[in-house]
């Protein structure tokens, strides 16, 4: 899957701050970040880095204390709360590490959930959360509810959930950190064919080896963007390393 | 509206998953709905809805008015309604009526009716139609008219089993034959819930000669295009040139229009709009406990909120979820309020009794529905905004990430469910402080002397019919029989007779001067008075505190004394002695005047004739009858009194001993008004008798004082003979309060002698 140059997401120098009992945190300084349309992109460094706090802002959950950002070649950063929601409801589909399914609500209302958000006649609803439940595999289980399926199930309802609406971008925060390895890799191959489909996908890891399933690592250190490594310089390298026996 | 319906099945679904909260928030709902609802559906019937009657926005109640002397609302006099009713150019008609009880009789066993003498326009007043026949006659107030009856359609149900055929058959009322002219319409019962028949209002001459017998209910429709005040005024305009024209008897005296829903509603309006306020508080506390609960249970729903919101569900979407859930536990909360109320409504009106207005009304109809559904809609708001705005506070990621049970809303969380522990502390401490008030005035109803002392006493109501006992001989030749035979009766210590029973409410009101303090026309003193005979003070209890009490030489061609009560000594005769002073009555006294008094006195009239016998007439044949026993009433029962009664004269009533809900209380005022009271005719207690509170009341606030007057013999004026107790000084005594307990009245018929 290629990319077509056209920019979804652009920040230019965000920063992120908390302030708790005086006390400042800088969670991001002076982030730089493009993504483009049809990318795969994963988001990598250790804990406490920044990894979840750029998902949030790239998902519209928070919002920088300073710089821009540019949905769609739209500023998204001053958006109010309910401009926000439309947005997220419509642009962005998230993938949690816990699954976030509501416990509540079948299979087939959990996907169709944001659907319904969106004011979207029944019967088209209907076809979309059949569509994406068909594309997960899970279209067998549409009446059973979250409590009733394992893990990587839950993990593909959710895919499903993200994908019904045809977002403009996945946003993933560590699909695979509540999974084992099988289920694991499952679900990272339904993300690279929902890449290879045409999705943009960003993907927040730890794990190097759900890593090189996109094609683009972003790796953050103490909130700033200390490499940007694309497919194929990272093949060089870890070419490098082996040639150096140290891989 | 799909995702309406969503949101509806939704909540229910969450809310069957969860019905240990369920349970307990409906309930805690139900029961402050519930309160509120029956509150509202009497309140409802007797001061908010419109009165049944054809635009009833233009009905007024018309009162003489003289606040110089403490009458605010007082009884017209039929010349005054006469001239009323001819001058005024802004009322569309105008009618009077008066108090009319008759015994039916010659069809099996005599019946007592509730009866009222009206003027034929009421009924176009009011804008009601007999169902079957027709309504009187503008000749029908003549004198001389042949005599008619219009039948309530609950007695006519009662007694003729709904027979169409009864219009135009006589029957007898009192030993004189009436034709039934009409059957009124079922709810039709102006101007009493307990009316049963209705016959014209006839005044004579001798009626229309005195302005200063106020005794006419009088009740008007105002033009449709004349307000209010338009109408005020011109009564008013009238009632100043009469005051004018006859200054002896008018001065000082105007006239109040009251609209006639205000008039029913009366002194009941107060109470109940507290009531109404107090079980709104209940309500409050209901929505504090359920706020509580919504709180709780949202810091556990708050991960499932942060996830709706990271799928795009906004703010208010997510409000509307979260007041659909409460809104559902609020419905549910007020169907089974409704169930409550209605349960409730009943035992209010039963606790009221005859102090409710238009009881008969309550209900649980589409108005209380609709309430009940506005204030289902209000909780759901009141209990659930505060908990749904900060449960869908934007959390962000951080309630993605945590475990369900961890989610909480932190500090600021914390300080709301503080705010609303405080606010459930304050509104149950105004509740609590209501409730202590109102406990605090309780005592004192129960500390409150009520002059008598109940212990012991049993009393029954005897009605002559004039047919039988024309002349003051007679009736007073069957008292006098009847209460030497009760005195003979095993266990009965003393036997007395009163035209009111003491602590009823009702009395009746006189002027009087005293001829050492002259005053202008008009500004008399008015004191209320009863008509005593036999041993009554020792059969009530009253003691006496100087002079002496009446004795058999207190007869016609005597002297007249009367015994006047303490606060009356006290107001009018300041550091003297009162006794053998004299008390002018009336306009027609030339003798050197006295004073008056209150808890029991004699009428002018009566003065003129026998002890027994009043102008206003009714009272003095059916005077209630005391008589206490030696061991206690256990010892004697109404059915004592009927042998005696029917060897005295054939025609009283048959006595059927009842004992009434109030008198299951353990007020020592109502034990002495409507539990030892045997009545001879089917009605029971609480429809003849006003509140004692009330009676109580208005004695004490409009009345200086009272008189007690036995016999008489034309004089215009008395002298005093006792001094009574003070009718509401004192304090209980330790075992007042536990006579009404004594189960000896029996709900079922007395055997027949």
């Amino acid at each position: 899957m290629s990319t077509n140059g056209h920019s979804v997401i652009r920040l230019e120098g965000v920063t992120k701050v908390f302030f708790t009992d005086e006390v400042e945190t800088h969670a991001l300084s002076g982030v730089h970040l493009q993504i483009r349309q049809g990318e795969f992109i994963s988001i990598a460094g250790p804990s406490g880095c920044g990894k979840s706090t750029l998902l949030s802002i790239l998902g519209l959950l928070d919002s920088p204390t300073s710089g821009a950002y540019l949905l769609n070649d739209k500023p998204a950063e001053k958006l109010k709360l309910a401009e926000r929601a439309r947005i997220r409801n419509r642009e962005i589909g998230f993938i949690f590490q816990s699954f976030n399914l509501i416990g509540d609500l079948s299979v087939y209302e959990n996907v169709e959930l944001p659907l319904t958000y969106r004011g979207m006649p029944a019967q088209e609803r209907r076809k979309r959360v059949h569509d994406a439940l068909e594309k997960v595999g899970m279209a067998h289980r549409t009446n059973h509810f979250p409590s009733q399926l394992s893990g990587g199930q839950q993990q593909r309802v959710a895919v499903a959930r993200a994908i019904a609406g045809n977002p403009l971008i996945l946003l993933a925060d560590e699909p695979t950190g509540n999974l084992d390895s099988v289920n694991g890799e499952a679900v990272m191959s339904l993300l690279r064919d929902l890449h290879q489909e045409g999705a943009t996908i960003c993907m927040v890891t730890h794990d190097p080896r759900f890593a090189r399933y996109a094609a683009r690592t972003i790796h953050l250190f103490d909130g700033r963007v200390v490499e940007d490594e694309s497919g194929q310089e990272r093949a060089a390298s870890e070419h490098e390393l082996k040639e150096a026996g140290l891989l | 509206m799909p995702a309406l319906v969503q949101d509806a099945k939704y909540a229910l679904r969450t809310l069957g998953k969860s019905p240990g909260f369920t349970v307990l928030a409906v309930v805690t709902l139900a029961l402050g709905i519930g309160f509120n609802t029956a509150v509202f559906s009497v309140v409802d019937a007797a001061v908010l809805r419109p009165l049944a009657y054809s635009r009833p926005g233009e009905l007024v109640r018309i009162w003489d008015s003289n606040p110089g002397r403490g009458f605010d609302r007082f009884s017209a006099s039929p010349p005054n309604f006469v001239d009323w009713r001819a001058q005024n150019t802004t009322l569309a008609g105008m009618a009077a009526f008066t108090g009319d009880d008759a015994t039916l009789t010659a069809e099996g066993e005599p019946l007592r009716l509730r009866g009222y003498a009206v003027s034929p326009a009421l009924f176009p007043v009011l804008g009601v139609s007999p169902l079957y026949g027709r309504a009187f006659d503008a000749e029908d107030e003549n004198p001389g008219r042949e005599p008619v009856v219009l039948l309530s359609w609950q007695f006519w149900q009662r007694r003729f089993g709904g027979d169409t055929g009864v219009v135009g058959r006589t029957i007898s009322l009192d030993g004189k034959s009436r034709i039934i002219r009409g059957v009124m319409p079922r709810g039709f019962r102006y101007p009493s819930r307990d009316a049963d028949i209705w016959t014209p209002l006839v005044l004579d001459a001798k009626a229309l000669e005195n302005r200063g017998a106020h005794w006419l209910g009088v009740v008007a429709r105002r033009r449709p295009e004349v307000s209010p005040a338009a109408a005020q005024a011109d009564l008013s305009a009238i009632a100043a040139r009469l005051a004018a024209a006859y200054p002896e008897k008018n001065a000082g005296w105007g006239v109040v229009l009251v609209p006639l829903q205000e008039a029913i509603a009366g002194s009941a309006r107060k109470p109940l709009l507290l009531l109404l306020g107090a079980v709104t508080f209940v309500l409050l506390i209901a929505c504090v406990n359920v706020a509580n609960l919504l709180f709780a249970r949202g810091t556990s729903r708050r991960r499932e909120i942060a996830i709706r919101g990271a799928l795009g569900a906004g703010r208010v979407r997510l409000l509307r979820q979260m007041l659909t859930e409460t809104l559902a536990l609020a419905l549910a909360g007020g169907a089974a309020g409704v169930a409550l109320a209605v349960w409730g409504a009943e035992t209010l009106v039963a606790l009221a009794g005859d102090s409710l207005p238009r009881s008969a009304e309550v209900g649980i109809d589409v108005r209380v529905l609709l309430y009940t559904l506005a204030v289902s809609l209000a909780t759901a708001l009141a209990a659930g905004l505060w908990p749904a705005l900060r449960a869908t506070y934007p959390a962000g990621r951080d309630a993605l990430r945590a475990s369900a049970g961890s989610a909480g809303y932190g500090p600021r969380a914390g300080a709301a469910r503080q705010a609303m522990l405080v606010a459930e502390i304050a509104l149950t401490l105004v509740l609590l402080v209501g409730a202590a008030l109102l406990l605090r005035s309780m005592a004192a109803v129960l500390r409150v002397e009520p002059g008598i002392r109940p212990q012991g006493v049993l009393t029954a109501q005897l009605q002559l019919p004039s047919s039988r006992y024309p002349e003051p001989p007679q009736i007073a030749a069957f008292y006098r029989e009847l209460t030497a035979s009760l005195a003979s009766l095993p266990g009965v210590a003393a036997v007395g007779t009163t035209n009111f029973l003491p602590v009823t409410g009702r009395q009746y009101t006189l002027s009087v001067r005293f001829l050492d303090h002259p005053v202008p026309a008009g500004d008399e003193a008015s004191i209320t008075y009863r008509v005593v005979g036999g041993d009554f003070f020792a059969a009530a209890g009253v003691p006496l505190k100087r002079g002496r009490v009446f004795t058999p030489e207190d007869r016609p061609g005597s002297p007249l004394v009367m015994l006047v009560n303490e606060t009356l000594a006290r107001r009018y005769f300041p550091g003297e002695d009162p006794i053998g002073r004299e008390i002018v009555i009336g306009d027609r006294a030339k003798a050197p005047g006295a004073s008056s008094g209150s808890s029991a006195t004699c009428s002018r009239r009566a003065s003129r004739t026998l002890p027994w016998r009043s102008s206003t007439c009714r009272p003095s044949r059916c005077p209630g009858t005391k008589w206490r026993s030696s061991s206690g009433p256990r010892g004697i029962r109404c059915a004592s009194l009927r042998p005696c009664a029917r060897g005295s004269a054939r025609s009283t009533r048959s006595c059927r001993s009842r004992r009434s809900r109030r008198s299951r209380k353990s007020s020592p005022v109502r034990s002495a008004s409507a539990a030892s009271r045997c009545f001879c005719s089917a009605r029971s207690p609480a429809s003849r008798f006003s509140s004692p509170r009330s009676a109580s009341t208005a004695s004490s606030r409009s009345w200086p004082g009272s008189a007690c007057a036995k016999s008489a013999s034309g004089s215009p004026w008395v002298r005093v003979a006792g001094t009574s107790s003070r009718s509401s000084s004192g304090r209980a005594r330790g075992s007042r309060g536990r006579a009404s307990s004594r189960d000896w009245r029996s709900r079922s018929r007395p055997r027949a002698s």
